[in-house]
This record gives structure tokens, sequence and C-alpha cells, in this order.
């Protein structure tokens, strides 16, 4: 594709991606002031009159019009204030950068570790396909897609930190020893392996399937023919082309990576956006509920369109003009 | 017959072969069996504390061990199955009508209709599933029907994206330019000829769904949005085992163990009937 059309290609992607952005934020805004109930009952507490319903609702904005909401959170959202939280009234997008070191360290681990382990086990059972390492790689893409998350973390738990004592079960460090590189890299281990753990199966299953596909292509068939060794054929030859759509595959996979890190972050205690989230729920927190929702979608939608530019950069058969 | 599909008694025929596929349909057989025979299975109530029971390891009268109340995990674990299965149906049948539905009109009437679902598809695949569900959940409450509509909600564009690669495949096939050159109408061309000839992939994609469906579920379930207590379900009795882990590992692990069974068993069955349905996949294995 030439450098203009990967352009134009990239700005109407990007404008269809804005639009999915204010579609999330109204069907979210819609979604929280249909549900039954409000803020008011968690912030006041127990018995409360009428009166004292309406004041709070008056505080929080909440007795104006659906579109004047939206219009003001809209607006004040492009200036980039997301709000305040209802109960502790810090700035949401405080509360979201607090948080958002911890999330993305899980993440980024997470995808590492399971490209890292998934790719190489993929590439051995398509190329020992029916051997042992065949058996390994289904059994783990099998077993990958079945565990919950959470329990599988939980039973990590169980061995490492209850049974051998060898790492920790919770937090992000030690009280007291934030800075210290060891104590964190210590309590991340087990929710990595446990986010990463689930990961695997689908790119593993991806690389093993695309390398088969093209391993039967003429290509190799001529590769081989020339007299070229089996390393060099399965590296130069086919795992490059194997592996773009790996990459489609990784991109894809965010959503569920970060909806898996919510389990995670609340099986380990780990103070990410998933657990924001989670506690902004249960607290009626609009504004958080929107401004952790609003990133993660934003971070998604944009994951995906790098990936879609990254895939016709890679492979210049695609043109999506 | 042009296009026809494989005949459904040779499919059979490979999945009873399918060594791994009749594994799973097994699990999936035993888990539906003792989810409704629950209250004749359970050798005790699920919601009957006993403070001097307390914490038992598993033995001869508590083969699974009791938990923080005294209750027996066996039993809890039993009932349990009901939970998760019956969410797990439900919410398959609502994200297959929809998908299914949806799927097959984009792909069979393609064009502007084929794009502007496809891309509606993509907004729903592009939000983290559990946030959504979580919002939806937590705000509405979660009853059987809200926590399955949900799930329905954020599982059916999948769905409707396999559906209707395999009718855009199968609408320029020669059997279905005939039934519309023989004046057959739109809708009975997509009822009679191409979905029942789609039917394979719908059919694999009801298994794998179940045990998405499930995992999901608990995973509510786990976060406290899902049965609520007494009532048992498996992710509920995991959260309760958490808090024992040091002295009661028996809590946590059974019912776990039993989501992952039983997911299990709806994936290696699913993957059974694919191999066994897919024409596709059974020339190349063949």
């Amino acid at each position: 594709m030439s450098a203009r059309g990967l352009i134009a290609y990239a700005l109407k992607r990007l404008g269809f991606a804005v639009l999915m952005l204010v579609g999330v934020t109204i069907i979210l805004f819609a979604i929280m002031r249909v549900a039954p109930g409000g803020p008011e009952a968690v912030l006041v507490g127990g018995e409360f009159s009428p009166e004292t319903a309406a004041r709070v609702r008056q505080r929080l904005g909440l007795d104006r019009p659906l579109v004047a909401q939206y219009a003001g959170w809209a607006g004040a959202a492009l200036r980039g204030d997301l709000g305040r939280s209802f109960k502790t009234n810090d700035p949401v997008a405080t509360l979201i950068v607090d948080r958002l070191g911890p999330t993305l360290q899980l993440t980024a681990g997470a995808l590492l570790f399971a490209i890292a382990v998934a790719v190489p086990l993929g590439v051995l059972a398509a190329v020992r396909r029916g051997s042992v390492w065949d058996t390994v790689g289904s059994a783990v893409s099998l077993f990958g897609v079945s565990f919950p998350s959470f329990w599988l973390g939980i039973m990590l738990i169980l061995l490492f930190s209850e049974g051998w004592h060898l790492l920790p079960p919770s937090g992000l460090s030690e009280y007291g020893r934030e800075g210290d590189v060891t104590s964190r890299v210590r309590h991340a281990v087990l929710p990595t392996l446990t986010l990463g753990l689930i990961q695997m199966a689908s790119f593993m299953r991806f690389t093993r399937s695309s390398l088969l596909e093209v391993l039967g292509q003429d290509y190799i068939r001529t590769a081989r023919a020339k007299g070229l060794g089996s390393p060099r054929v399965i590296w130069r030859h086919a795992l490059r082309n194997a592996l773009i759509p790996v990459v489609t595959v990784v991109g894809l996979s965010l959503p569920t990576l970060v909806g898996g890190a919510v389990l995670t972050e609340t099986v380990f205690a780990w103070p990410g956006i998933g657990r924001l989230a989670v506690g902004a729920v249960f607290e009626r927190d609009y504004p958080v509920i929107m401004g952790v929702n609003v990133m993660v979608a934003a971070v998604v939608i944009v994951a995906n369109l790098l990936t879609d530019l990254a895939y016709c950069v890679i492979d210049p058969r695609i043109s999506y003009s | 017959m042009i296009g026809s599909a494989p005949s459904p008694t040779s499919g059979l025929g490979r999945l009873l072969r399918h060594r791994r596929g009749v594994l799973g349909g097994l699990a999936v057989m035993a888990m539906v069996v003792t989810g409704s025979l629950a209250p004749t299975l359970a050798p005790y109530s699920y919601s009957t504390q006993s403070l001097l029971q307390r914490l038992q390891p598993p033995s001869a009268a508590h083969w699974l061990g009791t938990d923080g109340f005294g209750r027996d995990v066996l039993s809890r674990t039993i009932w349990g199955s009901r939970v998760s299965l019956e969410i797990g149906l439900f919410a398959t049948v609502l994200s297959l009508v929809v998908g299914t539905l949806v799927g097959s009109v984009a792909g069979y009437l393609g064009g502007a209709v084929d794009t502007t679902i496809m891309r509606a598809a993509d907004v729903f695949l592009s939000v983290p599933a559990l946030f959504l569900i979580l919002i939806v959940v937590a705000l509405f409450g979660a009853s059987l029907i809200n926590t399955a509509l949900v799930i329905a909600l954020v599982t059916w564009a999948p769905v409707a994206r396999i559906v209707r690669s395999e009718c855009l495949s199968l609408r320029g096939r020669d059997f279905v330019q005939a039934a519309h050159a023989l004046g057959a109408g739109h809708a009975r061309v997509l009822g009679r000829h191409v979905l029942v000839n789609a039917l394979p992939v719908i059919v694999v994609q009801t298994s794998l769904l179940l045990g998405q469906t499930i995992l999901i579920e608990s995973g509510l379930s786990y976060l406290g949005l899902g049965a609520q207590p007494p009532l048992p379900s498996w992710g509920n009795m995991v959260v309760d085992g958490r808090q024992f882990l040091a002295s009661a590992w028996w809590i946590a692990t059974f019912p776990g163990l039993a989501i992952f069974v039983t997911v299990l068993g709806f994936n290696l069955f699913g993957d059974g009937l694919r191999d066994a349905f897919d024409p596709a996949l059974y020339s190349e294995s063949s």
C-alpha cells in the first residue's frame, strides 16, 4: 500500500474509532442512568428521607435532564476533565493515573510471558506435528481456555505461597518497601503467571495453525527443493509469514486481557484499574465508572487500529483502499 | 446433491470414534446429570450449618470436606452445578439465536446491511466484556435472567462473525442459486438452504460457547455478582474458600475443579464435533 493510501486508510479508521468511542460513552451513560437506584443510597447509608436523597442528587447534578448531564460530562471530558469521584471527591483522572502503572505492568508482563512461551511452543507443535510437543501444545491450549483465571490464581497462591512459602500471595510490594525492585518482582510473579497462562492458549493455537498453513504452501516446497535446510526454511521463509496473523490475534486479545486483569487484580489484591472499576461499580460512583471504561475502551480501540495498520505495513499484499 | 453437507450418520460415527470428543461429552453429561439430580445425589443440605463440623478435611462422612460454616462441600458443589449450567445454557441459547440471526442476514444479504451489522459487532468486540457485564449486573441486580442476558450481549458478536462468513461462502453455491432460480424467496432460501448447511458450524459454536458462558458466570460469582448466598454457585464457593486457603485448601479447590472439568468437557466435545462435522477438517485429517 502506498504511503498516501495508508494515511487515508488510517484517517478513515481513526474517524471510525472516534465514533465508536462516542458510542461506548452513550451506551454506558444510558445504562447507568436507566438502572434502578442511585449513588445516594451508598453515599448517605442507612435510612434516609426522600428530601435527603433529592438534596444529594441535586448536589451531584443528577437532577438535571439526561441530555444535559451527558453534554456536561462529554464537554468536560473533551477538555481532559473526567469529573470527581462521588465518594472521595478526588479527580477521576488522578485516580486512574495512580492505578494505571500497576495494571500496565501486569498486562504487559502477562502479554510478554504469553508470547514468549506460546510462539516457540506453537512453532514446535507445528514443525513436529503429531510429536510429544504437539500433544503438550494442544494440552496447554485446551487447559488455558478451560481454567477459570481466578481459580488458577488461587491454586498458584495455595502452592507457591501457602504451601512452599516461595512467593508473596498479594499486593504490589511489602509495606514500606515500595521502591524495592526485588520485592516488586516477587509480588508480580504469580499475578503475571495467572493472566499470562490464560492468554497463552489462543496465541499458541494460532501460531501452530498459521505455521501449518504456511508450511503447506508452494514456496516452502520450492525452498526445500532448492536444498535449503529445515531450520533455514522455517525461520527465513515460513515463520515470518506465519507470524502476521498472530500479530492480529495478539491485538484482538486486548479486551480479554484487560477483562482478565479485573479478576486477577481482585484475587491478588493488586491495586490496578480493575479493582478501581469493581469498587466503583459497587459504590455506584458514576464518574469513576465512566472514566475507567472510556479509558479502557480508548486503549483497546487504539490498539486495534495500530494492529490493523501494523498489518498492512508488515504484509505488502494487504490493501484496504 | 450439489454442495450438500456431510451426512449426519457419518459425522456421528466420526464423533464416536473421536476419543477426546467422547471424553468431553461424558464429562458434560456427568455434570448435567449431577445438576438435574442434585436433590437426590447431594448427601447433605447445601445450607445447613454446623459449627461443630467447621473446616473438616475430606473424610468418609464428608468426601470433599466442610466449609467455614460446617456445610458439606460435596453437596454444595453438586447444587452449584445447577446455577452454572442454567445460566450457561440460557445465555448460550440467547447468544446463538441473536448471533445466528444477525450473522446469517449479514452474510446472506451482504452490501450495506453486512457492513452496518459487522461494524456494530466490532463495537461489542472492542469493549472488554467483563467490564460491561460487571456494570450491568451490578446496577440492575444479579438475577438469572439479567446475568444470562448480559452474557449474551457480549458473546453474540463472535457467533455472528462465524455464521456470517459461513453464509457468505454458502450463498454463492450452486444449490442456493438453484433455489433462487426455482423462485424461492429470501426467507426460504436462508432458512431452508443456507442455515441448514451452516448448522455444523453453529453446533460446534454451541459447545464452545457453553464453556465460555460458564467461565464468565463463575467470574461474576467470584466478584460477588452471581447467585446470592446461601444458594451455592461454584464461583462464590471459591471466594468463600479464599480466606481459609492456609487451613482448609479443599473449600476453594473442588468447586474450581468442577468449573474446570465442565468447561474442559464442553471444549473437548466442541473440538470433537468440529473434527467430525467440518468437511474441510475431516478430509485434511483423513
